[in-house]
């Protein structure tokens, strides 16, 4: 099932010379921040003090840590994550690394602005340190050009990361609605069953389309049965669907009823000028199950124990 | 070779003969030119032997076409009606089934079927049921 909504994934997920060169990173800066990383990771372990009680404060964000161990956790692996930022070392393995953490963000449900909000108050941090370490000026300026972009490129990591896994997650729900709300089912050997209960649009039209039309072809069905008795109204472009769906199914050999048609929707067809030989109705999905059942050479009987109740 | 250049026997030999039936198995690249000269090929046949009881167009190896070709080829399928003959079609996939009625393309067939020999099967079944 496609979305109508346009994904706001990369199609292929870019690599360290893409993202360098996007976030102007340079190898002189790389340099700089490796020169003095052990220098940094004294102040690195204080910022992160300071970013703990100042998250502790705030209540929505502690509402993602399960308790003390896994705050604890968090925190050594958010070490781990400066000591290798301040290596310096952007290859596939830290991309992929910074990725994950998006998918994780995303796994339960971290919302970005709190994200974003740690990121914001990292950077300050990192500026007053820059400061502490560096006399003003070029060195100064390097060092915090290069932390900057190295915090922008490794957030946009995440929240990239974090919106691909979304759109991945609404994908996979999206599939689900889909196969829920098309349940093509071959109720007898070479009989498929379709109810639609509910709201249709032109995209579930569409949907039920090629639901129908593969089911056909895997079932190699010979009579297909769209009961409609659970649809209230549908515009005149869902009913040119079911009239499509009835014909291509023709197409492919398979013979179409379409039963439980309401007033409402039988109006509607007959505006859009449908021969109405061109497609076979039933008043009931029972009419149309008896039809299908003869068709193929099946008589429904009552056995010999019911004769007579 | 060219399709200009092959003989019309060459070209012939898409249009088997089966049960009764002329056989014309359409290539995922059937276009207006080759329909006209199946055509041309394909009426004669039909000219020539009255005991042809129809025509069965294979789409077993077409996966997709536009909307020019279909509209040619629902113009012959209505040339093989008119000269009194049965049409069946077979093989056609999820796709190319909604593309034809998306396109408002009526193919006039009788006898639909999943692959030649079960359209033909389908075809006996419905004349001995009538």
């Amino acid at each position: 099932m496609t979305s109508t909504i346009p994904s706001l994934s990369v199609q292929q997920p870019y690599g360290v010379q893409e993202l360098t060169r996007f976030y102007r990173i340079r190898p002189e800066g790389l340099e700089k921040v490796r020169s003095v990383s052990a220098q940094t990771m004294v102040h690195v372990e204080q910022m992160l003090d300071h970013f703990y009680v100042w998250m502790g404060g705030l209540p929505d964000f502690m509402a993602f840590f399960q308790g003390p161990e896994s705050l604890q956790h968090v925190r050594s692996m958010q070490s781990l994550y400066w000591k290798r930022l301040l290596q310096a070392e952007i290859s596939d393995d830290y991309l992929r690394d910074r990725r994950r953490v998006g998918e994780i963000h995303a796994s339960i449900g971290l919302p970005v602005v709190f994200y974003m909000a740690g990121v914001s108050m990292v950077y300050d941090r990192i500026a007053a340190m820059n400061l502490e370490l560096f006399s003003a000026g070029g060195e100064s300026d390097v060092m915090l050009e290069t932390m900057t972009a190295l915090l922008h490129m490794d957030a946009g990591l995440i929240c990239q990361s974090f919106v691909d896994k979304r759109d991945r997650m609404l994908q996979e729900q999206s599939q689900a609605v889909m196969a829920m709300s098309t349940p093509v089912t071959e109720i007898w050997d070479g009989i498929l069953l379709l109810p639609i209960v509910g709201l249709v649009d032109s995209k579930r039209s569409e949907d039920i389309m090629n639901a129908v039309l593969n089911s056909i072809r895997t079932a190699k069905a010979k009579e297909f049965i769209l009961d409609i008795s659970g649809v209230g109204v549908v515009d005149t472009a869902v009913a040119n669907y079911l009239i499509s769906i009835s014909k291509a199914t023709s197409l492919m050999g398979c013979h179409t009823t379409i039963s439980g048609i309401s007033p409402a929707i039988s109006k509607t067809i007959v505006q859009l000028g449908v021969n109405v030989n061109d497609v076979n109705t039933t008043a009931t999905m029972m009419d149309a199950l008896s039809n299908a059942f003869e068709a193929r050479g099946l008589v429904i009987e009552k056995s010999e124990r019911f004769r007579g109740r | 070779m060219s399709l200009q250049e092959s003989s019309i026997s060459e070209r012939a030999a898409l249009l088997n003969s089966m049960r009764g039936f002329l056989i014309l198995s359409l290539t995922d690249n059937f276009c207006e030119l080759e329909l006209d000269r199946i055509e041309t090929d394909l009426m004669a046949r039909l000219a020539a032997d009255k005991f042809l009881i129809g025509v069965l167009i294979d789409f077993g190896l077409v996966q997709t076409t536009d909307a020019s070709d279909l509209q040619r080829l629902e113009l012959l399928t209505r040339a093989i009606r008119l000269l009194g003959r049965t049409l069946v079609v077979s093989g056609i996939t999820p796709g190319l089934a909604a593309l034809i009625v998306q396109h408002g393309i009526s193919l006039h067939h009788e006898v639909a079927g999943y692959d030649i020999d079960d359209a033909l099967e389908r075809f006996q079944s419905c004349a001995i049921g009538s």
